[in-house]
């Protein structure tokens, strides 16, 4: 499955140790303009998940697309999104979300990738768990305490 | 000539008077108070979902993944209920 990432959610998912479960599993590009904004200019100022994704970048996990600039940076990844065959975007920022649902961009959140895995059978139930409360610190208790639920619901394991 | 600012709040002159003790003068404890309240405001707006990351680090002047650091120690995230469903349906609906 082909997603278009942000840089807030990029950031999310290698904070939370997340990232190399997300690759290895989908094909996740980001546009030109994340890739500034979570390897190339973090990098500078020593963030070591900088680090972390440009060595998935160089590993060809992750492939970084040039898009046409936007003034407004989130849009290369509508404009990424469109370009190819993409499934969704993902983005963990509220206001972006409201706003690709009015454009009728379909999108998923960190939390839902991992509950994607768990639908396709990839991860146990423990393992979802386990890997959605690794994602506790970096988003809202709504998001958390739906995709904690969404799993428990199901009955296998 | 800088602006003269009257104190008449009890609790900012104590306030005042604790950042003296950490070394700022009046002008740099109230530009710090300021500074402070523009941040927490700026991240109410993010919380509620009236701003996106990158308006947030548009408008602190800060690079964004130092803006995602912030409203992390700060907030955590800011997906509401409604999207979170929409996500889990898609996420679901993708993986048949």
């Amino acid at each position: 499955m082909k997603i278009a990432v942000d840089s807030d959610a990029l950031i999310k998912l290698t904070k939370a140790g997340l990232k190399d479960l997300i690759v290895n599993n989908l094909e996740v590009i980001i546009p030109e303009k994340v890739y500034d904004e979570t390897v190339k200019i973090p990098k500078t100022k020593g963030f070591p998940d900088a680090l972390e994704i440009d060595k998935n970048v160089n590993a060809g996990k992750i492939s970084v697309k040039e898009t046409s600039r936007e003034e407004k940076g989130e849009f290369e990844v509508v404009n990424l999104y469109k370009s190819g065959d993409f499934k969704a975007v993902v983005s963990d920022d509220r206001k972006f979300l409201k706003k690709l649902d009015k454009i009728g961009i379909p999108y998923l959140t960190p939390s839902s990738l991992i509950l994607y895995l768990f639908y396709k059978r990839i991860l146990s139930r423990e393992d979802a768990l386990a890997q959605i409360k690794k994602l506790r610190k970096y988003i809202s208790d709504e998001e958390y305490f739906t995709s904690i639920m969404e799993v428990k619901k199901w009955g296998r394991s | 000539m800088g602006e003269v600012i009257i104190i008449r709040d009890s609790s900012l002159r104590s306030v005042l008077d604790l950042m003296r003790k950490e070394g700022l003068d009046e002008e740099g404890a109230v530009k710090k108070i300021i500074r402070l309240g523009i941040t927490d405001y700026v991240l109410e707006l993010y919380k509620r979902g009236d701003l996106t990351v990158r308006e947030v680090s548009e408008v602190l002047q800060l690079s964004l993944r130092e803006t995602v650091e912030l409203i992390e120690e700060k907030i955590g995230g800011n997906v509401a209920i409604q999207e979170q469903i929409k996500a889990i349906e898609l996420a679901r609906k993708l993986s048949e």
